[in-house]
């Protein structure tokens, strides 16, 4: 604080006299004259305002008993009037002609400096900013004008002293300057950094850093948007991070994706379907709690190949203690590696794809309300992605084989797999996902054995009001249950909605409804329908 | 006999085969003429007009009419205007097939008693206007329909078949009532683009753009720069600040002027809110940015470029730059730029000419048309401009044509009655490579202005 009072003493050396005040006029058509000024003013019609200050200008200068005073209020009127209107020339004289006039009210200096930094006459607009700061007027913008001059007139030693002043100021009078100092605080680092040769690391190391500090002050101001472009940019510029593979594949920024959520669901029905090879029908309902936790980081290796590693960890307790509900309490945990070689197919953008997904599950299945160990699940999966293979959208064909161990070795079973799926977006903001496969499913007890087709069609709309997105879906599963007559075909229906809107700083809430029905010869054992909907509540970090 | 040809001479001029008159020409400049009944006549001062007639304006051409119940309406230069209905208990209705109507509607036409429904209808082919009593002007160019209130009250709203359908009273009122209407302030403008679903949210137009056309009331002003005496590029903002902080607060003015005079007396300034008069576009209701300038003859919006300042006392951003407003009040845009009637915004960037399709009237969301506009102004001084102009906008993509355009009577640019040929509509936001970017055999090309590309 002590070396920005020194820099005012050298800067600025004008005065600051004592104000007088303008003395009221006996004179009623002038003073009815100032009133319909100022009412043209209040008004924002400053074309008006200008015309009526011209002739009250006039007046004053046709008589001689005029005090100073009084031109000198009319001279800072039109000054600021002119500003309004862009004419920041007339402006600067008749703010010198209220200065010259010793009519010099609070803002005076901050008008004029305006209007000096307006018509490029930085040096002076300087000064009147310094002026504008010591008479305790919008001190924060003061500031920040002159560091913002300063530092156009490449004196950033001067400009980085005033923008660290801002911090010093109480927060009402830092006016939203803050965060554009520190952004700007930033960019003379940056522009320093560019001069020397480890441009790279001063760039990670101190310019990045300090426009993460200014973006922190307001995330979600319109500046944070600049100020977010300015690292991505830089680190684009850098290769600080990998923003699109050879093919030009857009990679995820950040790298990591973690979400958190809850769910509350009512469930007239509920079956532990997961990988089972038999359902058990509850035929009560019940509020279902589900707690789920997803995390994954992708790895590059150069710009070819990408490595994603996953985690995904589910609770769910059934609200209603029935042994007959309680049974399906469980926990999964599902670990997965996910990789892909980035190439071309026929000029067209495509990964070759292949993961590993690993699913332990506990669940209470003798109702005692004890996890047990419940199943083991590995699923393999190899498959293509194509961008463009028909129209727009990608489209990702995918071989799967899986083994299933479940506490019951009659119910292990093996299952190869095909499925096509195709992501098509509209440009009238649509999305839609398209789902067709087929698997082999060998249990066992050859009785389970299964062949089963399945498609599935979901929209997503685009954003509805109250930034509300909607979706609605329906899958049909056909399954042959090959070695078991009894069964017949069987056929899954699960048309479903749900309706998602962002609250904020990361948290979505959204509204669910699904209704499931399974067809089969075999009512006591396979037949079930079920309806369940709730709200789910999640967090991006 | 005579009593009868008596009778027939004085119920002629107020009535033709029973057309009542309804208005009287005061004012003619230029060229005007008026069809009724398959009939063409030349309008002259003191001409009756009656019901039913349709009203033309030629170029710089001007008509003002007074109506029975004192209204007076400005038929602007290049327009087209039938008076449906006026007169007897039911409100006016008419319908402007193009051009611009200033009016002055009196509040007491027709006495009519139910106060809360619209005096006159003003219907174009794609909006209508409800009106109370108001000094308005509407304009159409038989697209788009955009409107600007001085004074009074009126509503605003979109109007499907306008042109072929003959609306009841009762139906326009149901129309100008119904759901997305805009019910505007005096200051205030509104848009019905070619399409649109409801028309704009009103928002406060730009400060001198009011004054000068609320001033302009017989269209007589020039297309040159207007009352401004200099008109600056630059901003008072400086980078990174915003136009509400860098805004000075007008109570000092307040303090030193009332020490003169009672400054309570004084009609209270329009409620400011920066927040609001940032404009914004969600759940399909758009309200531009306040302060925004409005191309009268095709209703395109210019909002002001992110670096303007905050008015407290307009509540309205006042632009730095990106334009100015003509001595009639209409918008112009910097120096390579042309907006054509039919609302095509070109930019001559060196030897390519660039259709801008703005896709944000709101500040802050991406580069509005506002910022477009300043970028060429900054940039035309600029020996690099051709290359700089876009670039320094950033965020555009567009086919590269390497041929002049074609000339123009100025030797500048298109001329609006020469459509271009239009490249195909790029999405700056789709990436890869471009489909046909090849050379555009006539230099133009076309931009997609998408919101936060920039």
């Amino acid at each position: 604080m002590r070396s920005l009072n020194l820099i005012f003493g050298l800067l600025f050396s004008t005065v600051v006299f004592a104000q007088e005040n303008p003395t009221l006029t006996n004179d009623r058509s002038f003073d009815a004259s100032v009133a319909s000024a100022y009412e043209s003013f209040q008004q924002g019609r400053y074309l008006q305002t200008r015309e009526r200050l011209t002739i009250l200008a006039q007046e004053l200068e046709s008589k001689s008993e005029s005090s100073k005073t009084m031109k000198g209020l009319v001279a800072y009127w039109r000054g600021v009037t002119a500003n309004r209107l862009s004419e920041f020339s007339a402006a600067i004289n008749f703010f010198e002609q209220a200065i010259n006039l010793d009519y010099r009210p609070k803002d005076i200096y901050y008008e004029y400096g305006q209007a000096l930094y307006a018509s490029e006459k930085l040096k002076p607009a300087r000064r009147a900013f310094g002026e504008s700061y010591k008479r305790g007027h919008k001190r924060g913008v003061s500031l920040y004008y002159l560091g913002f001059i300063s530092q156009t007139l490449r004196d950033e030693k001067q400009a980085a002293t005033f923008y660290r002043s801002i911090e010093s100021l109480p927060a009402e009078e830092q006016e939203g300057t803050l965060q554009p100092a520190k952004m700007q605080m930033g960019d003379m680092f940056l522009s320093k950094a560019e001069k020397r040769p480890d441009t790279i690391k001063v760039v990670e190391t101190y310019v990045i850093p300090y426009y993460r500090e200014a973006l922190a002050v307001e995330p979600e101001s319109k500046l944070a948007k600049d100020i977010q472009a300015k690292i991505t940019s830089l680190q684009q510029k850098y290769e600080l991070v990998l923003f699109r593979m050879r093919n030009g594949r857009a990679t995820p920024v950040p790298p990591y994706f973690l979400r958190v959520a809850q769910d509350f669901t009512y469930d007239t029905n509920p079956v532990f379907a997961a990988t089972e090879t038999t359902n058990s029908e509850a035929k009560q309902g019940s509020v279902v709690s589900k707690t789920e936790a997803f995390g994954r980081h992708s790895f590059f290796y150069k710009n070819i190949m990408s490595f994603a590693p996953e985690l995904r960890g589910t609770f769910t307790r059934h609200l209603k203690r029935e042994p007959q509900i309680y049974r399906n309490d469980n926990w999964v945990i599902t670990p997965a590696l996910r990789t892909s070689y980035e190439h071309y197919l026929n000029r067209k953008q495509a990964s070759l794809i292949a993961d590993v997904d690993y699913s332990y599950s506990n669940r209470d299945r003798d109702g005692t309300e004890d996890l047990k160990f419940n199943s083991r699940v590995t699923t393999y999966t190899v498959g293509e992605r194509i961008a463009g293979l028909f129209g727009v959208g990608e489209t990702t064909v995918r071989l799967r084989h899986r083994t299933f161990d479940s506490y019951l070795d009659t119910a292990d079973s093996k299952t190869n797999g095909i499925g096509v799926e195709h992501i098509l977006p509209r440009k009238s903001g649509q999305l839609y996902i398209f789902n067709l496969g087929y698997d082999q499913t060998r249990v066992e007890s050859k009785v389970f054995d299964t062949n089963t087709i399945f498609l599935r069609g979901d929209v997503i709309l685009p954003v509805w009001r109250w930034k509300i997105t909607p979706q609605f879906g329906f899958g049909l599963t056909l399954t042959d249950p090959i070695n078991n007559d009894d069964r017949g075909q069987e056929r899954t229906l699960n048309p479903s909605v749900r309706f998602s809107r962002p609250l904020g700083r990361g948290f979505r809430l959204s509204v669910h409804g699904d209704y499931m029905q399974n067809q089969s010869k075999d009512k006591a054992n396979f037949a079930y329908q079920k309806t369940f909907y709730g709200a789910e509540l999640e967090y991006v970090f | 006999m005579i009593k009868y040809l008596l009778c027939f001479a004085l119920v002629l001029p107020l009535s033709v085969w029973g057309q009542a008159e309804v208005a009287r020409v005061k004012m003619l400049r230029g060229e005007a003429s008026m069809k009724l009944n398959g009939k063409t006549t030349k309008l002259a001062v003191e001409q009756a007009v009656l019901a039913g007639s349709i009203v033309e304006t030629g170029d710089k051409s001007f008509v003002r009419l007074i109506f029975t119940d004192k209204s007076q309406m400005n038929i602007g230069p290049n327009s087209e205007m039938e008076i449906k209905q006026f007169g007897g208990e039911d409100a006016g209705v008419i319908d402007l097939v193009k051009g611009k109507i200033r009016s002055q509607v009196s509040k007491d036409y027709l006495q009519q008693k139910d106060k809360d429904k619209s005096k006159l209808f003003i219907k174009t082919p794609n909006a209508v206007m409800g009106v109370r009593g108001a000094d308005f002007l509407i304009s159409t160019n038989g697209l788009a329909t955009s409107t600007v209130l001085f004074e009074g009250e009126i509503v605003f709203n979109r109007l499907d078949n306008a042109t072929n359908i003959d609306f009841s009273t009762d139906r326009l009122e149901a129309v100008v009532m119904g759901p997305g209407t805009a019910r505007m302030q005096p200051g205030e403008f509104s848009v019905q683009t070619a399409g649109g679903v409801q028309p704009t949210v009103p928002a406060v137009l730009n400060v001198q753009q009011r004054e000068t056309l609320e001033s302009n009331s017989d269209f007589s002003g020039s297309r040159n720069p207007g009352q401004s005496t200099e008109s600056s590029n630059s901003s008072v903002v400086p980078p990174g600040l915003s136009g509400e902080s860098a805004a000075n607060q007008p109570e000092a003015l307040k303090n030193e002027v009332a020490q003169i005079v009672d400054t309570n007396t004084v009609t209270p300034a329009a409620k400011s809110d920066a927040s609001t008069a940032s404009g914004f576009d969600m759940n399909g209701k758009v309200k531009p940015t306040n302060g925004s300038f409005l191309h009268v003859d095709s209703g395109v919006v210019i909002p002001p470029p992110k670096d303007s300042v905050f008015d407290a006392n307009s509540n309205s951003f006042i632009p730095a730059g990106g334009g100015q407003v003509t001595a009639d009040g209409n918008y112009q845009p910097p120096k390579d730029v042309t907006i054509t009637e039919g609302g095509k915004i070109l930019i001559q960037t060196g030897d390519r000419v660039v259709e801008v399709k703005p896709a944000s009237v709101v500040m802050g969301q991406g580069a509005t048309l506002g910022d477009v506009m300043k970028a060429v102004t900054v940039t035309a001084t600029s020996p690099t401009a051709g290359s700089t102009t876009l670039g320094a906008i950033g965020a555009v993509q567009q086919i590269t044509g390497s041929n002049p355009p074609p000339a123009s009577s100025s030797g500048s640019l298109l001329p609006p009655s020469q459509p271009p040929i239009e490249a195909p509509t790029l999405c700056s936001t789709c990436g890869g490579a471009i489909p046909g970017s090849a050379a555009n055999s006539t230099g133009l090309t076309r931009v997609n202005w998408l919101p936060g590309t920039n």
